[in-house]
């Protein structure tokens, strides 16, 4: 082993601009973040949106499943009426977002993140972005790839295609924002990735639980605003044209009322996280 | 004088019901500063509030004349070796190194060559391809050094950096410590093993529980307890006759018989009692083959300033 004797110069070194440094935080974290059980839970998800995207879409086969209808933007809301498919959505999120703070502050590591010239907001935003993109992948990138199956290969017009293509986008965008603000809010809250975990899959799948219990007890839909996962699953069916059991209006405002909560709460927790020994 | 380069004032910290810095307040000039204390003493804290990793409940501090609440325009010119070994561990060193390079902003090509060169500065460029998990301790704390000085900042934090380092591991980095002082860098470095600190500046902080004791040169510091009792050993074949010579003076409050002849005096002015001992060395009544200093290292310094026995 040697040391060489450094020979420093105080000089002034012309420093990239503060995205580009966000940006390092965002490749690090998605990197992080795509891990086995994420790809196996990317590619279940990628393989239900194909699956049905397929089934609903394919002449013939779509007039056989839906008792002779033709191919509509409805056809492609199915997806998010799979309830297995909305339970890999939740596992996705604790698994991606449980780690992206308290893992940071478990192993200490957001001591050397803390000592470089960027914000808490900086570190936040590239921690949720690195999120942010793995529930982008699972939430856009199938839908898209299967409404242009349906255009090259189903016959589907380039009007629908187009549009569903935009309902998925959409729909993805919001639950990008919902999830991944939930994600930070509850990784930024413990110290324990796995209690973020399950705090994270916890909440969603209570809240839809009891949801159901209060809709069922009551026989009123305005239960079902209690479930996230509710509330994104209006806005879906309103985007592609189905017509869901409470005012996707209203399911909006409290995805994101509770995406602005969450965060602000996430932000309030980073702005305040101590490393103590 | 030159300008401070970190100032606290009234630096309060607390940890519940525990006071981690307790009304900190102390000037640390250019060049290298020790800060000295017993595990515990507040050492840690004070980088981490330094380096923004803590905030201060009360009181206030600046680096290199910005408030230490300025992170971002602070931290260019900060670079922090924590005590913790945390490390992003599935990393290589290299792309360890890199990322935050990137994140200090620097762009690809000139994190690369900076890479390089604290890598080759810390002798671990052999092992540059390895993940970091796979590394020792002492290997991993000359990574965080490295860390702390690729990007070239004006004033490095390291808190007690010569930990699990063999000790020609020590020897080097002390080495590197005084050339990057040399070349205009400031330092502030923390130990609870005094001689090492001891080796690398005069100029140092002691600190016991939360609070500054004592700050300056180490000389200084030493005058000033002056006129708390100091220890001397003498070497003497009479120790009989020294001990009742010295048990006559005024300022001497207590003498002993350790060994064969030796004898320890404790004398409330060692001025007056140095010069006493040169007139009796002079004289030949008694003689004095040596005289030992027993405050004469830091470690004395500081068992003297937190009154432990």
């Amino acid at each position: 082993m040697t040391i060489a004797a450094p020979r420093y110069r105080l000089t002034s070194v012309e420093r990239e601009p503060r995205w580009k440094r966000v940006r390092v935080i965002v490749l690090e974290g998605l990197m992080r973040r795509l891990g086995a059980l994420n790809i196996v839970l990317l590619v279940l998800g990628s393989l239900i949106v194909g699956l049905e995207v397929v089934l609903f879409t394919t002449p013939g086969l779509a007039q056989l499943i839906s008792g002779g209808h033709g191919v509509a933007l409805s056809s492609f809301a199915t997806p998010y009426e799979s309830i297995v498919y909305l339970l890999l959505a939740t596992m996705l999120t604790a698994s991606a977002g449980a780690s992206s703070v308290a893992g940071d502050v478990a192993d200490r590591s957001i001591t050397l993140y803390l000592s470089r010239p960027i914000t808490p907001a900086d570190y936040l935003f590239g921690k949720g972005a690195a999120v942010g993109l793995v529930l982008l992948i699972f939430f856009v990138v199938p839908g898209i790839a299967g409404c242009l199956f349906a255009f090259f290969v189903g016959n589907v017009s380039i009007t629908l295609a187009v549009t569903a293509m935009g309902a998925f986008v959409g729909v993805g965008l919001l639950a990008v924002v919902l999830l991944t603000g939930l994600a930070l809010m509850l990784s930024s809250l413990t110290r324990r990735p796995l209690f973020a975990g399950a705090a994270i899959f916890g909440v969603l799948v209570s809240a839809e639980i009891l949801a159901d219990l209060i809709q069922s007890a009551t026989g009123s839909n305005q239960a079902l605003y209690v479930s996230p996962i509710e509330d994104l699953l209006a806005v879906a069916q309103s985007l592609f044209g189905v017509t869901p059991s409470i005012s996707a209006t209203g399911a909006l405002g409290v995805v994101l009322g509770i995406a602005v909560a969450t965060g602000a709460v996430a932000y309030l927790r980073v702005q305040r996280v101590e490393v103590v020994q | 004088m030159s300008d401070p380069v970190v100032v606290a004032v009234g630096a309060t910290k607390r940890y519940g019901e525990v006071l981690g810095l307790n009304g900190f307040t102390a000037t640390f000039p250019p060049g290298i500063t020790g800060l000295v204390g017993p595990n515990g003493a507040g050492k840690s804290t004070f980088f981490r509030v330094l380096a923004g990793q803590l905030h201060l409940d009360a009181g206030s501090l600046s680096i290199l004349g910005r408030p230490a609440a300025e992170p971002v325009r602070s931290h260019h010119e900060v670079g922090y070796c924590p005590e913790s070994p945390a490390l992003y561990d599935w990393m290589t060193a290299e792309r360890f190194l890199s990322t935050l390079l990137r994140l200090d902003g620097f762009e690809a090509e000139e994190a690369r060559t900076r890479t390089d060169r604290a890598l080759r500065e810390v002798g671990l460029e052999q092992v540059r391809d390895r993940r970091l998990a796979g590394f020792s301790r002492g290997m991993r704390q000359r990574v965080k050094i490295a860390q702390a000085l690729a990007h070239d900042p004006a004033l490095l934090l390291l808190d007690e950096p010569l930990n699990a380092l063999d000790p020609v591991g020590r020897v080097r980095l002390l080495d590197l410590f005084a050339r990057l002082a040399e070349s205009g860098r400031h330092i502030i470095v923390s130990s609870h093993v005094l001689y090492e600190v001891e080796r690398l500046t005069d100029q140092i902080v002691m600190v016991s529980n939360g609070r500054a004791i004592a700050a300056g040169d180490l000389h200084q510091i030493r005058d000033l307890i002056d006129r708390r009792p100091h220890t001397v050993e003498l070497t003497t074949a009479s120790p009989r006759a020294l001990g009742q010579e010295l048990a006559g003076w005024t300022d001497v409050t207590d003498v002993s018989f350790p060994g064969p002849e030796r004898v320890v005096a404790q004398t409330r002015a060692p001025d007056t009692f140095y010069r006493a001992l040169g007139e009796l060395a002079r004289s030949g009544r008694i003689p004095v083959r040596g005289v030992q200093g027993m405050d004469d290292n830091l470690e004395a310094v500081f068992r003297l300033l937190t009154e432990q026995p």
